[in-house]
């Protein structure tokens, strides 16, 4: 596909700090999209990780293969997976166990799983898996050593994972409605990676081009279990029933992903990492500007978008959840999609332009119809955006100046944090909640502030709260006087202002919302970054936690090289069986 | 046992906030603590003798620290000044606005030169440290960009607890070598800790955790307890 015409700056030029125009769309606010409302209404696009992992080991021909495979007839005992890149290999050991069905939980606090996992750097020698052995299926409890890059656990699905065993060994396909409505075999509770327990740090491996990139170890250690799930399932077949037994469809392989169980855990992380979360919704924009600034789509583009579209409607329209909420956003979602169907079908594509559609869909859809839309405006244009998947990891560190002035640092917060210093703190309600670790296996928790213990250790999330304290702190000194000689007097402001230095010009950085208010719904932030992540399928429990699909559409390994492994957007199952 | 540069600055700096520590603070010596062990592994020894310190009320903290402007930093009630509460802000002020600064009574002198080390970077890229260890041995450490030397006195000085006075200057001489970011790769293949010393830094750190209840266990965080999908 030729490269678009792009009104406005050149491509490469810098694409914030336009005025935003129709000629020349700019980013999107920072006001807009990093409210919870809105961070919560995201969808992957191709500059997830996952997708840019898979294009990847595509265009390298990654491949995956299991070198170790001693399970008995009930899939119980040891696995080994090896990974090879150009430049070097990567294993994942697993080990299967026989669990209690009463004792099988997506929650923290689990003591047993069906299957635990480690990815090892470099090949897994007897002695490895050996070691491994005493320790992984103990996870947060066992301890490892620097060649470990991540450490995660699997339980099965009880909805499907025995229907699909069954029906593979009496030689038929599994029902194509359950695989649909569950979408994975297994699903991973929990995914550790960067020094957790004694492991590799991230900074170790991360220079290597093939995990260089936020969570890239700890995603390709999620898209091997993927395969180990078929395996496994296939092999349990056999053993009940050698003659008959049937491999599993490999289209019915691609529409299965690896479920995940994300809970408060992943929340945090957003809030510990300003710079890193502005690095990926920096991209996002970007990409998005730019696409909104191509003057001129073709015939071609525009067919590209009806069928993008299409398969998300598809897609949408399969997309299953018990949450009352979410299903009434899904049926909203709908609708919109219709919405732009009808609009296209209207327009003609004469008319419209994609800045002019975006333009519209901020009038006419719901917050979760327009950033789908976003993700499909996205899609379309690979060269011009796919580069901005890379380089988003932070390389340089935080360096704080304590000789900045009380009164730039005041002018600063006005500037930058003017969402946070408008919340009334001194309503009950804004103060409602804390977020803290639990003695129990260290589960992240939320608690009620005035009616349960624990406040006084509560985690440094509260930033709207702390940056207005800091604020006012301010307001207590000289102006001329530099920040070095308050924090002496003050030490309890060092890390709020060092984070509100680290975070300055970078428009993403903050989540623009009261985290510990009552309003804060947790399930948000977890999106935004799942969205990141490339998940699909969002299932939210409840405010605290949220299933979702990762891989679900992805290719298979023998798949990897073909012209379209990267076209896996919006997955959906075929409609005929 | 083995642990992680990330693991030991994450766990240092719960155990500061353990002891009471601003959590600035405690990220800063969890960061001094793996600039220390990249030289010696009794960093981490002296680490932990601040924080139990501090945790047994051995040093000041009833009052904040006193500041005489541009010559020094003295705790309260003229205590024992802990290195912990002093190092940073002393490293903030060669950097803003002085250029020597000395802190009265350190307990951990070694301990103020890694902090002054870890911000031996762009805003502080040379720093002098000079104490009199307690046995009477002249001690100078020059600190350039995450590197140490020894320009007067020999390990076992520099490593002993004070109380010394210690006299931070910002040095102004031709910088030498890598930033100090680019040092700590050789910590990346992570630490052997003393099972002991790990198990009472994480005693200090685990005071940063919520006791469970019924009631947290259920209703502060997702999934339920047994998984029926």
């Amino acid at each position: 596909m030729s490269m678009p015409r792009v009104s406005g700056e050149a491509i490469r030029s810098t694409d914030a700090g336009l005025a935003d125009s129709p000629a020349t769309p700019s980013l999107r606010d920072p006001d807009q999209v990093m409210r919870l409302t809105r961070l919560g209404a995201g969808f992957a696009t191709r500059l997830s990780v996952m997708r840019s992992l898979i294009r990847r080991m595509s265009h390298e021909r990654w491949h995956i293969e299991p070198v170790r495979f001693d399970l008995d007839d009930e899939g119980l005992g040891t696995v080994v997976y090896e990974c090879a890149t150009p430049r070097r290999r990567y294993s994942l050991v697993g080990f299967t166990h026989d669990i209690d069905p009463a004792d099988r939980t997506d929650r923290v606090i689990a003591e047993v799983w069906d299957a635990t996992f480690t990815l090892v750097d470099g090949p897994a020698s007897p002695d490895d898996v050996k070691r491994l052995a005493s320790q992984t299926p103990h996870q947060e409890s066992g301890r490892y050593c620097e060649r470990d890059l991540v450490l995660s656990r699997a339980n099965k699905s009880v909805r499907l994972f025995e229907d699909v065993v069954s029906a593979l060994a009496s030689g038929r396909q599994p029902d194509h409605g359950t695989l649909r409505d569950v979408g994975y075999l297994m699903r991973t509770t929990a995914v550790y990676g960067n020094g957790k327990f004694g492991m590799s740090d991230r900074a170790r491996y991360a220079g290597r081009s093939e995990l260089s990139g936020p969570f890239r170890a700890e995603l390709l250690a999620v898209y091997m279990i993927r395969i180990f799930t078929f395996d496994l399932v296939e092999h349990l077949a056999r053993r009940r029933n050698a003659a008959r037994a049937a491999p599993l469809d490999p289209m019915l392989k691609r529409h299965l992903g690896i479920g995940n169980a994300t809970g408060l855990g992943m929340a945090p992380f957003l809030v510990t990492h300003p710079r890193l979360l502005h690095n990926w919704f920096n991209a996002r924009e970007t990409a998005l500007a730019r696409v909104r600034r191509i003057d001129g789509a073709t015939e071609e583009d525009w067919h590209r978008f009806r069928t993008f579209l299409h398969r998300a409607q598809n897609h949408v329209r399969q997309w299953t959840t018990t949450d009352p909420q979410q299903s009434a956003r899904i049926d909203g979602l709908n609708d919109d999609l219709q919405r732009v169907n009808d609009l296209l079908d209207a327009d003609q594509g004469k008319d419209l332009t994609w800045d002019g559609l975006y333009r519209w869909s901020e009038r006419n859809l719901s917050v979760e119809g327009q950033e789908l839309l976003v993700s499909l405006l996205i899609e379309l244009y690979p060269d011009l955006v796919d580069p901005l998947a890379e380089g988003q990891e932070i390389d340089d560190p935080d360096e704080f100046d304590p000789s900045q002035s009380i009164g730039s640092m005041r002018s600063m917060l006005q500037r930058e944090y003017n969402w946070a210093l408008e919340v009334d703190f001194e309503d009950p309600e804004e103060n409602h909640y804390f977020w803290y670790s639990s003695e129990e296996k260290l589960e992240p928790r939320r608690g009620q502030r005035y009616h349960e213990p624990g406040a006084e250790k509560e985690m440094p999330l509260a930033i709207a709260r702390d940056v207005q304290w800091l604020y006012n702190v301010l307001a207590e000194y000289d102006p001329d006087e530099s920040l070095a000689v308050m924090l002496m007097e003050r030490p309890d402001l060092r890390y709020i202002a060092g984070r509100v230095q680290a975070c300055s010009g970078l428009a993403y950085a903050e989540i623009r919302d009261n985290l510990i208010g009552s309003d804060c719904r947790p399930i948000d932030m977890l999106r935004a970054k799942l969205a990141y992540f490339g998940a699909s399928r969002f299932d939210p429990k409840s405010d605290l936690w949220t299933r979702i699909t990762l891989y679900q559409g992805a290719p298979l390994p023998s798949d990897l090289g073909a012209p379209d492994a990267d076209d896996w957007c919006f997955p959906a199952m075929p409609e005929t069986q | 046992m083995h642990v992680s540069a990330s693991e030991l600055a994450s766990t240092i700096t719960k155990a500061a906030q353990g002891v009471g520590v601003p959590i600035g603070l405690g990220v800063e010596v969890g960061r001094a603590t793996c600039i220390g062990l990249m030289h010696d592994t009794r960093a981490l020894v002296c680490v932990l003798r601040a924080l139990e310190r501090l945790d047994n009320d051995s040093v000041g903290r009833t009052a904040p620290l006193r500041y005489v402007p541009d010559q020094s930093i003295i705790a309260p009630s003229s205590e024992l000044l802990s290195a912990i509460l002093a190092g940073p802000p002393a490293c903030d002020l060669l950097s803003a606005r002085t250029a020597r600064l000395t802190l009265h009574a350190v307990d951990e002198p070694a301990l103020v030169t890694f902090q002054a080390l870890a911000r031996a970077d762009h805003q502080l890229p040379q720093v002098v440290a000079r104490w009199t260890a307690v046995e009477g041995v002249d001690v100078e450490a020059f600190c350039q960009r995450g590197a140490l030397r020894l320009d007067a006195g020999d390990g076992g000085s520099f490593w002993l607890e004070g109380p010394c006075h210690v006299e931070l200057s910002a040095a102004r001489t031709d910088l030498d070598g890598p930033p100090a970011t680019d040092r700590l790769s050789a910590s990346l293949v992570g630490y052997e800790v003393e099972k002991d010393i790990w198990r009472r830094l994480e005693k200090l750190a685990d005071r940063c955790l919520v006791p469970a209840s019924e009631n947290s266990r259920l209703s502060g965080a997702g999934a339920g307890l047994v998984e029926t999908d």
